[in-house]
C-alpha cells in the first residue's frame, strides 16, 4: 500500500476496525514512516480534544432526577387531566354526605332543591353542570354516596 | 485476566438489573441509569450542544426506555437499544429546534445569511457562552451537522464499534464507515486555528 493508501486508513487502524493483514501492514508503515506518525497523533489529538471537553461526571442527582420522573405523581396520566369534573362530581357527593341527603330524593331537581334550600348555590350549579355533561349520572352520585356511608 | 473477570461481573449485573427492571423493579433500572447516564448524557450534549436541553433530554430517555421495557427484545444489547432512543430523541428536538428557528427572526437573519438550518441548530446560545470548554466544543462540533456530531460522540467518546454505531443509526457499517470519515475530516478543519 502506498503512503496515500496509508493516510486513508488511519482512522479505521486507529479504531482497531482494520482487518489484521491491513492493520499489520499500516504498522509496519507507521514505524518507517515520521509523517504517517504525525497524522496519526493528529487524529488521537482531535479525539482526546472531544474527550476532555466532553467530560461527564457521574452524577447522583441525575439519577434521582431521573426516579423522580418516573413516578406518577410526576406524571400526570391522562386520567388526571380527564376527570376533574369527575373530581367535582366526588365533591358534590361530600356535600351530600354532610348536608345529609341521601335518599331523600331519586331525582337530579329534588338533589338541587335541596342544595339550594340548604343554602349551597355552588354546589348546586356543579352538580348540574356536571350532570348535563354526561360525565357522572344523578345515581352514580348517589352510589358513590351510598358507598360513603357505607 | 483480572480485568476479564471483572468485565464479566459488570456484564452479569448489568443482565440482572435489566431482568428486575422488566418486571417492573424501580431499584434496578436506577442501577441501569447509573451504569449508562454518563454514555447517554454525553451523546446528547454532542448532539444538542445546549447543556440544560441535554440534561433534561437525557432524563427523558431513561424515562422513555422504562416505558418501553416491555418491548425491548435484546436484538441489540441495551446500551445500543438505549442509545438509539436517544439520538430519535434529540433528532426530534433538532427538527423543533430548526423549526422554531425558521420561524423566528434570528433563523430568517440566517437564511438570508445563506445558513442552513442543520447549521443553526449547533452554535452555543447565550447560557453557554460563558464556559470555556463548551465554546472549545462548539468550535469543534458545532458547524458540523447532527448526524456528524452524533457519529463522532459514538466513536470517539462512547467507544462504540462501527457495528454498533450502525445499529444505533441504523446504517451499514460501510455507510457509518463513510460517515465517520467526512465528520472527522470536518472537525479537524474546525480544529485548526485558521479556520476560526
Amino acid at each position: 500500500m502506498d503512503h496515500a493508501g496509508i493516510l486513508e486508513h488511519l482512522d479505521e487502524y486507529r479504531d482497531g476496525e482494520l482487518p489484521p493483514e491491513l492493520a499489520a501492514e499500516v504498522a509496519r508503515h507507521l514505524e518507517a514512516c515520521p509523517d504517517c506518525r504525525a497524522a496519526l497523533e493528529e487524529r488521537a489529538a482531535l479525539a482526546g480534544s472531544l474527550s476532555r471537553l466532553a467530560r461527564a461526571e457521574p452524577s447522583e442527582a441525575f439519577v434521582r432526577g431521573v426516579m423522580e420522573r418516573l413516578r406518577p405523581a410526576a406524571q400526570p396520566s391522562p386520567a388526571g387531566w380527564v376527570m376533574p369534573s369527575l373530581a367535582a362530581g366526588f365533591a358534590v357527593a361530600a356535600v351530600f354526605v354532610v348536608l345529609g341527603l341521601s335518599g331523600t330524593s331519586g331525582e337530579s331537581g329534588a338533589a338541587v332543591s335541596d342544595l339550594l334550600n340548604a343554602g349551597d348555590s355552588e354546589a348546586a350549579e356543579t352538580f348540574q353542570v356536571i350532570e348535563s355533561a354526561g360525565v357522572l349520572t344523578h345515581d352514580q352520585v348517589l352510589g358513590t354516596l351510598v358507598e360513603e356511608e357505607s | 485476566m483480572t480485568s476479564d473477570i471483572s468485565v464479566t461481573d459488570v456484564k452479569c449485573q448489568a443482565l440482572i438489573l435489566l431482568a428486575r427492571a422488566r418486571e417492573g423493579d424501580e431499584d434496578a433500572f436506577a442501577g441501569l441509569v447509573r451504569l449508562h447516564e454518563v454514555n447517554v448524557r454525553r451523546l446528547a450534549a454532542g448532539l444538542l450542544m445546549d447543556p440544560a436541553e441535554a440534561e433534561d433530554a437525557a432524563q427523558e430517555v431513561f424515562v422513555r426506555a422504562w416505558r418501553s421495557l416491555g418491548r425491548f427484545r435484546g436484538d441489540s444489547s441495551f446500551s445500543t437499544w438505549l442509545h438509539r432512543i436517544a439520538v430519535n430523541h434529540c433528532r426530534d428536538l433538532l427538527r423543533a429546534r430548526a423549526r422554531r428557528r425558521w420561524l423566528s427572526w434570528d433563523g430568517l437573519v440566517e437564511a438570508l445569511g445563506g445558513r442552513e438550518p442543520a447549521e443553526a441548530a449547533g452554535p452555543a446560545d447565550e447560557a453557554t457562552r460563558g464556559a470555556e470548554a463548551r465554546d472549545e466544543l462548539n468550535r469543534l462540533l458545532g458547524g458540523l451537522p447532527p448526524d456528524h456530531r452524533a457519529v463522532l460522540v459514538l466513536r470517539e467518546l462512547n467507544g462504540m464499534s462501527y457495528a454498533e454505531i450502525g445499529e444505533t443509526l441504523g446504517r451499514s457499517t460501510d455507510s457509518v464507515r463513510a460517515l465517520l470519515r467526512r465528520a472527522r475530516e470536518a472537525a479537524r478543519h474546525f480544529s485548526r486555528p485558521e479556520s476560526v
